[in-house]
């Protein structure tokens, strides 16, 4: 509400559910709520008419002076909703100049005008104070500021960080590195990458999320609707790709046009992944089938959805190339196979397409109940990118219809 | 003699970590005076001029925004009857059937920006949302 510019608003609350309950049931709903939509409508007044706090100036950054210990210190920033909860890098002076240090651009730079929903101002001292925080270093802040840009940059399809941040769908953001910076700033790529003690993935993968949740306000219950939530809301999935192991040679970014020697954060978002656990498979043509059914969860991802990601084992990486099965080959077969029946998706309520149904377009031709209907819209929604060390484990992330699409790809050294 | 060196050892050891442990604790829990950034910064926002408040439904154009989620525009159906009903000279538009391209849940800020210049071509007094999930 004020991050569109209203003081206040008039609300009616209708009690949950709403959705999956029978029409009689609504239509009483509406009955009961009418007269409060009556009297919201015509006797509310705002309680303001003006935003405090708005528009300051945000550079320099406010200082705080707190007296206490270092467990207190940690109970203000979460009082205050600093923080999420975890303990932080306390952010003081010293530690931010030691930061901005990491990069050759001006601390009041602003590097997003307004990050949603709370519409947060990120200068380039705040991505630096939040960057401590997160036990980041100053050699990471190229990197931090690459992820900032790609969070705000509006998708061709998709959507905005508004969308990914603040729905009851379990999203979070995925981030992934690729280039030569993978090594030189131990980005782990290989083994538990995206998980375990990985000290410098989870710091970057800490800030994403202290910047969403601080800056941005993303959190629950107010800016963040999300109905359970899910780890990757507090620590955002951070790896790198190992271009080492695979087979194909080619870096995600280098499809997509850039240079080998590129350094590249790749900013992607969608539901919880799905892990794909086949020790089994001997032809890469079983080993698809098992992924295209890994696929088609319609509770995952239901349908003509933006796609999404495997994140490839290296065992299913050169298991699948082993028979020159190229990457676009793949993305074919998964497109043709990834399919489910109409009638187990997300049914459309009275003959209409609401939000959350399988609807689909006209041009897919008549659907019977036994329709097969494909998980994307076309075979280059499915990408495909080597993360991890050994076993016979990869990952599907739905982009759902959550995250931008195609991912957003940003240069880091811009940053340096 | 062992035992005594033993028994040596262990005071000595005892000692000193009653000597360290309290300095180490105290360093880790010391009040401390700190000066920090505010890690929230500033918002940026555009303010909007609130539309008039009215008093009374009558003769109101009234809008009826859905925002796709299920069963939203039944309920909005059924609001839109018990307005007729109560309030017959009220003019009750249902920006849903009107302006389809309304209903999808907005994409980026220019989406929504979008959509409530289609929502104002009809002038309305007043408008009501369904936001449900």
């Amino acid at each position: 509400m004020e991050s569109f510019g209203a003081a206040d608003m008039s609300f009616v609350t209708v009690p949950h559910p709403l959705g999956m309950i029978p029409r009689d049931e609504v239509r009483a709903k509406a009955d009961a709520s009418f007269a409060d939509i009556v009297k919201a409508a015509t006797v509310w007044k705002p309680g303001r008419t003006t935003i405090p706090g708005a528009n300051k100036i945000p550079y320099p950054l406010e200082t705080v002076k707190f007296k206490g210990t270092y467990a207190q210190l940690n109970k203000m920033f979460y009082d205050n909703k600093w923080s999420l909860g975890l303990p932080i890098i306390p952010p003081t002076k010293e530690a931010v100049a030691r930061m901005l240090k990491g990069t050759s651009h001006k601390p009041s730079e602003i590097v997003w005008d307004a990050i949603p929903p709370r519409n947060g101002v990120v200068t380039v001292e705040l991505v630096a104070a939040t960057g401590v925080m997160a036990g980041c270093k100053p050699e990471h802040m190229p990197v931090l500021l690459a992820i900032v840009e790609g969070m705000k940059t509006t998708p061709k399809k998709g959507r905005e960080w508004r969308a990914l941040t603040t729905t009851t769908h379990h999203t979070a953001p995925l981030i992934i590195v690729s280039g030569p910076i993978v090594k030189e700033l131990d980005i782990a790529y290989g083994i538990g990458a995206m998980g375990p003690e990985m000290p410098v993935n989870n710091a970057i993968g800490y800030f994403v999320n202290l910047l969403g949740d601080v800056a941005g306000g993303s959190r629950p219950p107010d800016g963040d609707k999300t109905t359970q939530g899910w780890v990757g809301n507090i620590i955002a999935t951070v790896a790198g790709e190992n271009i080492d192991a695979n087979p194909w040679k080619e870096s995600w970014p280098v499809e997509r046009g850039f240079k080998p020697a590129d350094n590249v954060v790749i900013y992607a978002g969608g539901g919880m992944p799905v892990n794909q656990n086949d020790h089994a498979s001997v032809d890469p043509m079983d080993l698809l089938e098992v992924m295209a059914n890994t696929m088609n969860s319609v509770g995952i991802t239901r349908c003509f959805q933006d796609g999404g990601v495997w994140i490839l084992g290296p065992e299913h990486a050169s298991q699948l190339a082993s028979k020159g099965w190229s990457k676009k080959d793949i993305r074919e077969y998964l497109y043709k196979n990834a399919r489910a029946p109409f009638k187990v998706q997300p049914a459309m309520v009275d003959g209409k397409c609401a939000a959350t149904a399988c609807c689909p377009p006209a041009d897919f031709g008549p659907v019977t109940p036994d329709t097969l209907i494909p998980v994307c819209k076309n075979a280059d929604q499915i990408e495909l990118v080597v993360i991890g060390g050994p076993g016979k484990q990869s990952q599907w992330w739905s982009f759902t219809e959550f995250g931008p699409f195609p991912p957003i790809m940003t240069k880091v050294d811009k940053w340096k | 003699m062992k035992k005594g060196r033993f028994t040596g050892l262990t005071v000595f050891m005892i000692i000193a970590a009653w000597l360290v442990m309290p300095a180490y604790a105290s360093a880790k829990e010391a009040v401390q005076q700190w000066e920090v950034v505010n890690p929230a910064g500033v918002i940026k926002v555009t303010p909007i001029k609130m539309a008039p408040r009215i008093d009374s439904l009558e003769g109101k154009t009234i809008a009826l925004k859905w925002n796709s989620k299920p069963n939203g525009n039944i309920y909005l159906d059924r609001v839109a009857e018990l307005l007729k009903e109560k309030y017959p000279t009220a003019n009750v538009v249902k920006i849903y059937e009107l302006e389809p391209t309304t209903v999808p849940q907005s994409a980026n800020q220019d989406d929504s920006n979008r959509k409530a210049k289609l929502i104002a071509k009809y002038k309305p007094d007043i408008v009501i949302g369904a936001q449900c999930d």
